[in-house]
């Protein structure tokens, strides 16, 4: 695992856009009443929002940035930089971050970049754009993290579409010497690369006229080859294999004890694997917050999105030594503690 | 923590299962061939293993492993 720690810089701000199309969970045709009634206690999900064909991970994550700047009042000319982390770009090519600089009307000066990562990219988004700005010549930046994977997955897959859902965030960060440190440890397992794949439609396997054709995986599972494919069990072994070490190594790299920390934001998979981590770890799980029940696995915009619907305080969130942890494709995970000293989160928006 | 016995983790396994086809299960039922075995219950099934007996099953043991006489084997390997 890598671990390391970055100085001087602080978020300022989070805010969160979900489709306002919501999917319900107990109005799944797979499943018998018993079967469903299970599934979502197992799971937590009640409710998945999944955006029109119209709306891309980049407008969720804009209407985010929009509301976040003017709640923090800030000028846009002094953003210097944008980071823009998903699996679900606008386009193959170019990367999305160009054209969000100018539709927020950000200067053409500013330094924009896109990363593609998974479940565990809110960490591994704020490890880049802290480290570009921690020598304090980029004094503000926006990281920009979301995804619409619901438009990823079959139709006809009742192992995933219980699960997914879509939500773009935004977070604020700004160049402060008083800033406590922000330490890191994240790790890769890239031997395991299609245990979460979407295997055809890139370079290594081209889309092809048999890419759109229904494969029958198993009893209630078709798939495209376009389509996203998880190997469940592979990624919940992962999850509690990988996670508690990692989040211990970093508690110890930090020199804290787990009582020190008031909240422990993990990325959201499903109920299960929550409440499997916090008794691993032995931290009582109301510090876990959970966004499950109405927003299911936002995929990498599940840990800001868990932030700002269940810590948030009256639109603050105040000296609480938050703990992040992501999770996932890769595979690869991260986890990160940081300071929240006056942090503004956004009421969620709806579009 | 549970004891580690053929009985205990019979019963652990009958429990995830819906109360109609609990009693049909025996330490030989191939759990994959039950209408109800999916990659959820497998996962719910490994979660109440690591709860119970402190053992965390790979995906591979599961996929292996198709009674509860077969897992109750690899729990054993990893415990002792």
């Amino acid at each position: 695992m890598a671990q390391f720690t970055i100085q001087h810089v602080e978020i300022n701000g989070i805010a969160a856009a979900v489709p306002k199309n919501i999917a319900k969970n107990t109005e799944l045709n797979f499943y018998k009443d018993a079967d469903l009634n299970k599934l979502i206690e197992t799971i937590g999900i009640h409710n998945r929002r999944i955006a029109l064909s119209h709306q891309c991970a980049s407008d969720l994550c804009k209407a985010a940035a929009e509301k976040l700047i003017e709640g923090l009042n800030w000028d846009k000319s002094e953003i210097d930089l944008l980071v823009f982390v998903s699996q679900t770009p606008d386009f193959q090519l170019p990367g999305s971050s160009m054209q969000i600089q100018h539709q927020l009307g950000l200067k053409k000066a500013c330094l924009a970049i896109d990363i593609n990562q998974g479940c565990a990219g809110y960490v591994y988004g704020l490890s880049v754009i802290t480290a570009l700005m921690s020598a304090g010549q980029i004094k503000k930046g926006l990281l920009l993290v979301g995804d619409t994977i619901t438009k990823n997955i079959s139709e006809f897959d009742s192992s995933l579409i219980p699960l997914f859902s879509d939500a773009g965030t935004a977070t604020a960060l700004s160049y402060n010497e008083d800033a406590e440190a922000i330490a890191f440890n994240t790790g890769s397992e890239g031997e395991k690369y299609d245990s979460i794949i979407i295997p055809e439609g890139g370079s290594r396997i081209p889309f092809s006229t048999s890419s759109n054709d229904y494969k029958y995986v198993e009893n209630g599972i078709k798939r495209k080859g376009h389509h996203l494919q998880m190997k469940g069990l592979d990624v919940f072994n992962f999850s509690l294999n990988k996670v508690v070490p990692n989040v211990e190594e970093l508690l110890n790299y930090a020199k804290l004890d787990k009582g020190a920390i008031d909240k422990y934001v993990f990325h959201q998979p499903n109920l299960l694997i929550l409440k499997t981590l916090a008794k691993k770890l032995s931290i009582p799980f109301e510090k876990v917050p959970v966004s499950l029940k109405e927003y299911g696995n936002t995929s990498i915009a599940s840990v800001p999105l868990t932030i700002v619907t269940e810590i948030s305080v009256n639109n603050r969130i105040i000296n609480q030594n938050i703990l992040l942890c992501g999770f996932g494709v890769g595979l690869s995970l991260g986890s990160a503690i940081l300071k929240f000293k006056d942090v503004y989160c956004a009421e969620i928006i709806e579009m | 923590m549970q004891e580690f016995t053929k009985e205990n983790l019979l019963k652990l396994i009958r429990d995830v299962f819906k109360e109609d086809s609990r009693t049909s299960i025996s330490f030989d039922t191939d759990l994959h061939t039950m209408t109800e075995w999916s990659s959820l219950q497998a996962m719910i099934v490994v979660s109440e293993i690591d709860r119970a007996f402190d053992v965390i099953l790979s995906a591979q043991d599961m996929r292996e492993a198709k009674t509860i006489a077969h897992l109750y084997e690899r729990v054993k390997q990893k415990l002792y």
